[in-house]
């Protein structure tokens, strides 16, 4: 079988998912803090948090519109390149799609628009309800989503019927314990980039003096939703690998570099790794550690990754079931070293905020913004190791990668998509971010429309 | 009702919604253009919809997700069948959606120009792609034994799927005119409908091309129901010129939708129970048994679509109706000097608050400003000095005596 068709479909839904996300990650976020500074405006009445609400408002906006526009990608490219795939899920994985459309994303298209344009039209109650509803819609929307990823991560609540998949029971896939862990994590961390992006451009604005007023408040809203969200993206994510140990444990050898199975299994700081010999050339190993992390117990005992091998060939026949061990390693690691910057950050952050002397920390506030790029970062990290991690399966047990692509569609189409939207995406991404600096450097004071 | 009718039914609405809605939106976006003469009379156009684009978008957002989960295996064939038209499809739709957002945020005429442009292409391409699709729903699409499409995505243009998409084209256009007749004021209005009144002879013409090729080339063309619903689609879009003629706008508009919904619904009677026909051989074409998913998933969608289709209507009415007024230049225009004239009140406002701290100090005898004001200045503050040859020195004697006399 020719390898190309494959490398390309992933390499295009792995991007638009990533890119999807970026814009998703600050819509889910940023829409809750701006529903809470209308919030603050309508029960405060001070115009400061009208401005706030405008301000941060008309960058949510860029960036929702690019969020809206990548998703439908999303959406037609299951049929376009996985129409295999497709057609062996579709009956499982589309309810929750179609229940995201239906329930979800309507709300959020109806009322965006009131929100927008209904500022003079309806009434301050009105308006602020509609806020509230396009926040709370999309991060509702985010759990159908991530119902139809679990879905691929741990197959729930399905029946094989003449070699397709059909749905027993919708509670199953709601309730499917591994969305109950990735929700709560990818929510989270969300919040905490949205957070922190709010907090950067504050605190550029702190930095070169200006819009003080508006900046502090900011600031400070963003740091509580940045340190709040930022630990609990950092439990969740432990007490998602510690699920991910029973669920997919290959997923979690690979991220650790864990060959050989162990009673008192070692985490495994930093590790020269050969994926050729199945083994770690030269590692830096803290013994135990890994079974305390995984298992909470020194003594529990963590599968390797040959061991799943040898589990995999028997079960579902020869072949390699271990994912890109380097990749899933170093994405790890990175991912956990931005998530304990996050927290150092904003507790530091927090500390000098509360004894008033943040703007004379300049070092910390460059802190903040330099810190910003690396959560984005974090999140393509994240998506790595959950989907990468999952390969060679496309729906984890049930249906390989390979099988899964459009048959039908030559490699030379699959090039001119891949280049041509990648092209669309660099536009899109360059407009949306020129015009979100401009809209910075200008500042809040500027009437948006 | 067998709950694979009753799914695809709800298919089919959510479809036509899409097609009904964003239709007018495709046509305002490709009249802009043509009918539009300034910026002003564009954003008139374009502000007829801004507020409702998103919503209209959820209606194909929806079908997309209804047929993935309904009907997989079309989905699967189509999506991966008619690839390079599909990203067609999207890149128009993701050029549109940045056009019409992006537009307002950049003043110089260079963008407005590429966003207007990115607009039309961003409507006319989906309007002809749409047309396109469909008709090769009657045509026939290379679907093999496997209910895979086999074959080059090239097979989806023939003289008679483009004169569908020609048809769609014009028919979008037409319905955008009868909706920018009820959202915007007569003068602009009476450009718009002598535009339409010379475009409703082509849409007919194509019309009545699209339907004798139906008869002739297509297997769906020998149902009567359907040959009947498109003759009258005819007689209804030939009812809406009149009605344009005779200043009835609502009828107009009417007309356009009446004759959409009677095309793209005509297309689906005619093949049912059959969705896509094969043009290998009639064993393979998808129906709605064959191509359809379990029974739960039908049932789940199903209801799920019976509560929100309603309520999704509901809520775009009243929507609708919460934005709904005539639109003109002169509103605009307003509205643009009501802005302008806010940033002036802010900026006389700040003046006179530098006026008065100024005064404060003159008042205080704050020499270093004094001496930084110009003559003029000082005599517009201060009033009372004699405004000839007065050096900075004086003033302040000057200012030193008042205070004394005083």
């Amino acid at each position: 079988m020719d390898n190309t068709a494959v490398i390309l479909a992933r390499l295009q839904f792995g991007i638009t998912l990533t890119y999807h996300f970026w814009f998703v990650a600050l819509t889910l976020g940023l829409s809750v803090l701006v529903a809470v500074m209308e919030t603050l405006y309508v029960f405060k009445n001070k115009a400061v948090y009208r401005e706030m609400a405008k301000f941060w408002g008309s960058l949510f906006l860029v960036n929702y519109v690019v969020g809206v526009v990548s998703g439908i990608v999303q959406e037609f490219q299951f049929g376009m390149n996985w129409s295999e795939y497709s057609r062996f899920v579709g009956g499982v994985l589309g309810v929750p799609l179609a229940f995201e459309a239906l329930t979800a994303f309507c709300v959020e298209a109806t009322f965006i628009g009131i929100w927008v344009y209904g500022r003079n039209v309806v009434p301050r109650s009105i308006h602020l309800l509609s806020i509230w509803l396009v926040a709370l819609a999309s991060n509702y929307s985010a759990y159908w989503i991530l119902a139809a990823n679990a879905f691929m991560q741990q197959p729930v609540g399905y029946r094989l019927e003449e070699g397709y998949l059909a749905l027993v029971q919708i509670k199953s896939i709601l309730l499917n314990p591994y969305l109950f862990y990735q929700y709560i994590h990818t929510v989270m961390a969300s919040f905490a980039s949205s957070g922190l992006f709010v907090m950067a451009v504050s605190a550029f604005y702190l930095l070169s003096q200006q819009h003080h007023k508006l900046a502090v408040k900011s600031f400070k809203l963003g740091l509580i939703c940045a340190w709040m969200a930022g630990i609990l993206t950092f439990a969740s994510g432990h007490l998602y690998t510690q699920y991910l140990v029973k669920a997919q444990p290959m997923k979690v050898a690979a991220m650790e570099a864990l060959w050989e199975s162990a009673e008192s299994a070692p985490f495994i700081v930093v590790a020269l790794i050969d994926e050729e010999q199945q083994r770690n050339k030269a590692e830096i190993s803290l013994t135990g550690m890994l079974s305390v992390l995984a298992a909470n117990h020194s003594q529990a005992r963590i599968a390797g990754m040959k061991e799943v091998q040898e589990q995999f060939a028997a079960l579902h026949g020869a072949g390699n079931y271990i994912p890109p061990v380097l990749l899933l390693f170093w994405s790890f690691r990175f991912k956990v070293a931005v998530g304990l910057l996050i927290i150092l950050v904003t507790s530091l952050s927090l500390w000098y905020f509360k004894k008033h002397q943040l703007q004379v920390q300049r070092l910390l506030l460059y802190g903040v913004i330099w810190t910003l790029p690396l959560v984005y970062l974090s999140h393509l990290a994240g998506w790595l190791i959950s989907e990468v991690g999952r390969q060679p399966w496309l729906v984890y047990g049930l249906q390989l990668t390979e099988q899964g692509i459009s048959r039908n569609v030559p490699v030379s189409h699959l090039w001119i998509t891949l280049i041509s939207f990648n092209g669309i995406y660099a536009i899109m991404a360059g407009a949306a971010i020129f015009f979100m600096r401009r809209r910075i450097l200008i500042g809040p004071e500027q009437p948006g429309d | 009702m067998d709950a694979n009718i009753l799914c695809f039914g709800l298919f089919g609405i959510l479809l036509t919604g899409y097609l009904l809605l964003e239709g007018f939106d495709y046509g305002i976006g490709m009249l802009q253009t043509i009918c539009a003469k300034t910026e002003l009379e564009r954003q008139v156009f374009l502000n007829t919809f801004a507020p409702m684009r998103e919503g209209y978008e959820v209606w194909l957002v929806t079908a997309g997700a209804v047929l993935f989960a309904g009907f997989p295996i079309i989905y699967a064939a189509l999506f991966s069948g008619l690839y390079l038209a599909l990203f067609l499809l999207l890149a128009a739709l993701i050029l549109r959606s940045l056009a019409v957002e992006f537009r307002q945020h950049e003043k110089s005429q260079s963008w407005r120009t590429l966003c207007n442009w990115g607009v039309f292409f961003g409507s006319m391409l989906p309007a002809f792609l749409w047309g396109l699709i469909l008709a090769g729903f009657l045509k026939g699409y290379p679907i093999n034994a496997d209910f895979e499409y086999s074959g080059s995505v090239f097979e989806a243009f023939s003289i008679y799927t483009v004169v569908a998409g020609t048809l769609f084209t014009l028919l979008f256009m037409l319905h955008g005119a009868g909706y920018l007749l009820l959202r915007v004021d007569t003068s602009l209005g009476e450009r718009i409908k002598q535009y339409a009144l010379r475009l409703y002879p082509f849409g007919i013409g194509c019309h009545i091309i699209f339907i004798l090729l139906t008869v002739m080339q297509t297997q769906a063309g020998q149902n009567m129901p359907a040959a009947g619903i498109l003759a009258l689609t005819v007689f209804i879009l030939g009812g809406g010129r009149y009605f344009l003629q005779q200043d009835r706008y609502w009828l107009g508009f009417l007309a356009t939708t009446l004759t959409l919904l009677g095309s793209v619904s005509a297309i689906f009677i005619s093949l049912f129970p059959v969705v896509v026909v094969s043009s290998l051989h009639p064993e393979y074409s998808l129906d709605i048994y064959r191509a359809a998913s379990g029974p739960v998933t039908l049932q789940i969608i199903s209801r799920a679509m019976l509560v929100v289709i309603p309520l999704l209507v509901a809520g775009q009415i009243w929507k609708a109706a919460l934005f709904w007024r005539r639109l003109s230049v002169a509103g605009l225009e307003l509205q643009n000097e009501n802005h302008q004239f806010k940033q002036r009140i802010k900026l006389a406002q700040a003046l006179e608050d530098c006026l008065d701290k100024t005064s404060k100090a003159l008042r205080s005898r704050d020499s270093q400003i004094i001496n930084k004001l110009s003559a003029k200045t000082r005599q517009v503050l201060w009033g009372k000095q004699d405004q000839s040859q007065q050096t900075d020195e004086q003033a302040l004697a000057d200012k030193r005596r008042n205070k004394e006399e005083n």
